[in-house]
């Protein structure tokens, strides 16, 4: 994971951000599950389209409110992220985030396969959700950690 | 000149495994060239959900690698895009010992009698390159039985009312309904719809030594946990190598199809790598040269081979060579109900009807309409939320949550109205990492594909209205280039040699031993899921050639 002081944006802001995108309630929210690790892994691995947008609009999200972003109640955060609806860099945060929150434990952000408990996705692999956990041969084509 | 082998097969996929197989089988000496890898359930990684066949978001359980085989695609604009292969304008088929049929879902349909003749049923929509096949599904019948029974499909061969004569039953008992099933057959019923359960390339009981599904919740997109799913990797390519006739080289390179000075093929030549990462050419020699390479990378062997007799590459005189680039359309629809629909019990496909194939008021073909694999959660999130869902918040979690296992799925595949101008071209200015030209694809399905697409996602919809969900929605087909996992289309086999770029066995026209033996040479893709007409076709066409030489 990359030195904070390399972001070009606050990881308050953007850790709140993915906690309003994916709340927490009787099951666990974005971060509690690491989908911020698991987002900032794609990002130093280049695979992040138009990080450039994202940051922009975390930016923007800062200059639009007088105190941090992260300390604001939720209905505010709601309040300004609804006004975001609608553009194309949250739109791909928020795909981000359901990527990390919904695919496979193995990805980094499905602790307990949590997301699947919450839908009602049976794996119905003999290992485990993950399935092997094994890849003796090499890497799966494109894969890293995330 | 030392001849090796009687034939070469260029493609260890649906076809080359058959070809190899049956040649093998018959005698003859056979080496079979597979850039990609052996790749099993257990060696292939944990089951990422992010990178497999059916969701490509950062690459993907199999070949070709991602760096060092881009392709061009050309957009409607004209616009120049080079692209990995995992990004979706790439259209790839896995390259992998089995090909696509590792990670398929394995729909086993047979080409309707009518889709052999679309022509001389429709006639010929201006600007398209729309044709009969050069034989009757008749013809066909005998070797898809040989299919059916070799690689092993399950299904009911009394179920489907509109299908052609067949003369045998499938060698195992169809799929078991999921909790979507009756509410689908009800709906169907109201509507006067006929349905049966869809025949599938999957084990429904232990056979031919390999155990039965085990019904995982991620079939397609992934290899089989069971092993249960019958690819051509773990059926027809054992037998071939039990004959001791049949030699594997995987992940080999064909650089491109070897030719003397009279321009008559003569072998292959290959591209292997040391241990220090230096790359030479070997030139492999043989009587025979088939390419089963998938319907983008055999026609770009044909393009990237050119001779004095044949100097826009082999076959290609006519400029035929790399056209009529065509896949599915896809339409789909999304169906909410008050009840569970998914229980996540694998394959996930059920229930389909075949009426729409054809017969439809006002427009061209039609397509095969069924219920669809277990989704994974991800891909549901994806491409299934309906448009006005909010993507963020306690809705958009909470509308997951409930609405998981209360979601099912009608889809189809529409026959394509094939067009000249998709293509299969050379990029002479993007190479890929061993200095070759790379593909390019261009150019923009016919139109009345969009038409019929629409009218099938509407015949979609009143399905799934009528089976009682109390939401639907799908999205409007608009028109694109067209090929993917179901490519197909570009050496069209047919009778004249203006108009085409084999016989009706696939031989090469001004050739006399180089043949194609993959969806290549469809004419024309069927309302269907194409792979078993790939397998009959292959089957049909290696006994001719074991015949011939």
């Amino acid at each position: 994971m990359s030195d904070e002081k390399t972001r070009g944006f606050r990881l308050e802001t953007f850790r709140a951000v993915l906690d309003r995108i994916i709340p927490a309630d009787d099951y666990p929210g974005a971060t509690d599950c690491g989908v911020d690790r698991f987002i900032l892994a794609l990002w130093d691995a280049g695979l992040v389209a138009d990080p450039q947008a994202i940051t922009e609009g975390l930016l923007a999200l800062d200059r639009r409110t007088e105190h941090p972003f992260e300390r604001l109640m939720p209905a505010e955060q709601d309040d300004l992220l609804s006004k975001c609806d609608g553009e194309a860099w949250f739109r791909v945060l928020c795909e981000l985030a359901a990527e990390g929150f919904y695919a496979d434990p193995a990805n980094g952000a499905n602790p307990g396969a949590v997301s699947w408990e919450m839908i009602g996705y049976r794996p119905g692999l003999p290992e485990g959700p993950s399935g092997p956990d094994k890849n003796p041969r090499d890497a799966v084509r494109g894969r890293l950690w995330a | 000149m030392k001849v090796d082998y009687d034939v070469i097969i260029v493609g260890a996929g649906a076809a080359g495994n058959i070809a190899a197989c049956v040649l093998s089988e018959a005698g003859k000496r056979v080496l079979l060239v597979e850039r990609g890898k052996q790749r099993t359930y257990a060696d292939d990684g944990h089951r990422d959900h992010l990178r497999n066949h059916r969701l490509q978001a950062y690459g993907f359980n199999t070949g070709p690698e991602i760096d060092g085989n881009p392709r061009v695609y050309v957009g409607p604009d004209g616009s120049r895009h080079v692209v990995k292969p995992y990004q979706g304008a790439y259209h790839a088929n896995a390259a992998a010992i089995g090909g696509g049929t590792l990670v398929y879902g394995g729909l086993a349909w047979r080409f309707h009698p009518s889709d052999f003749r679309m022509a001389s049923i429709y006639g010929v929509p201006e600007g398209s390159s729309l044709t009969d096949w050069p034989f009757s599904y008749d013809e066909l019948e005998p070797w898809y039985e040989r299919a059916e029974h070799e690689v092993g499909v399950s299904g009911s061969g009394n179920g489907d009312r509109n299908a052609g004569f067949r003369r045998r039953d499938y060698p195992m008992p169809p799929v078991s309904d999921n909790p979507a099933s009756g509410r689908l057959r009800s709906g169907a019923r109201a509507l006067g719809l006929s349905t049966f359960t869809p025949p599938l390339l999957v084990n429904t009981v232990p056979r031919a030594g390999r155990g039965a599904c085990i019904r995982c919740g991620s079939c397609v997109g992934f290899p089989c946990p069971s092993n249960g799913k019958n690819g051509t990797q773990n059926t027809m390519l054992p037998r071939a190598l039990e004959t001791s006739r049949c030699e594997l080289l995987a992940e080999t390179v064909v650089e491109q199809v070897a030719v003397d000075d009279s321009g008559r093929v003569t072998g292959v030549y290959i591209l292997e790598t040391d241990g220090t990462g230096h790359v030479s050419r070997r030139r492999i020699h043989s009587h025979v040269v088939i390419l089963s390479a998938g319907a983008i990378e055999t026609a770009r062997l044909m393009l990237m081979t050119r001779t004095r007799r044949e100097p826009n590459g082999l076959g290609n005189n006519g400029d035929q060579v790399g056209r009529n680039l065509q896949g599915h359309y896809y339409p789909t629809v999304f169906g909410l109900f008050d009840e569970q629909v998914q229980d996540s019990n694998g394959p996930g496909v059920t229930i389909a009807t075949t009426d729409y194939n054809h017969g439809n008021d006002g427009v061209i073909g039609g397509a095969m309409l069924a219920d669809d694999f277990v989704m994974l959660p991800i891909i549901l999130w994806k491409s299934g939320l309906p448009d006005d869902l909010p993507r963020y918040g306690l809705k958009a979690k909470h509308f997951m949550r409930d609405g998981f296992t209360r979601i099912a799925q009608i889809k189809g595949p529409v026959h394509e109205i094939p067009s000249a101008d998709c293509r299969v071209s050379l990029a002479h200015d993007v190479l890929d990492k061993y200095g070759r030209p790379v593909a390019q694809l261009s150019g923009i399905t016919h139109p009345e594909t969009v038409r019929t697409a629409n009218y099938i996602l509407e015949k979609a919809d009143a399905w799934m209205q009528a089976a009682g969900a109390i939401r639907s929605w799908g999205r409007k087909q608009t028109l694109r280039l067209s090929a993917g996992q179901h490519q197909a289309g570009t050496c069209r086999m047919g009778e004249d040699a203006a108009i085409s770029v084999t016989d009706s066995f696939g031989k090469v026209w001004g050739h006399d031993n180089l043949f194609v033996c993959d969806a290549s040479l469809h004419p024309t893709n069927g309302g269907y899921n194409p792979v078993l007409t790939v397998m009959a076709l292959a089957f049909r066409n290696a006994e001719h050639i074991a015949s011939t030489i």
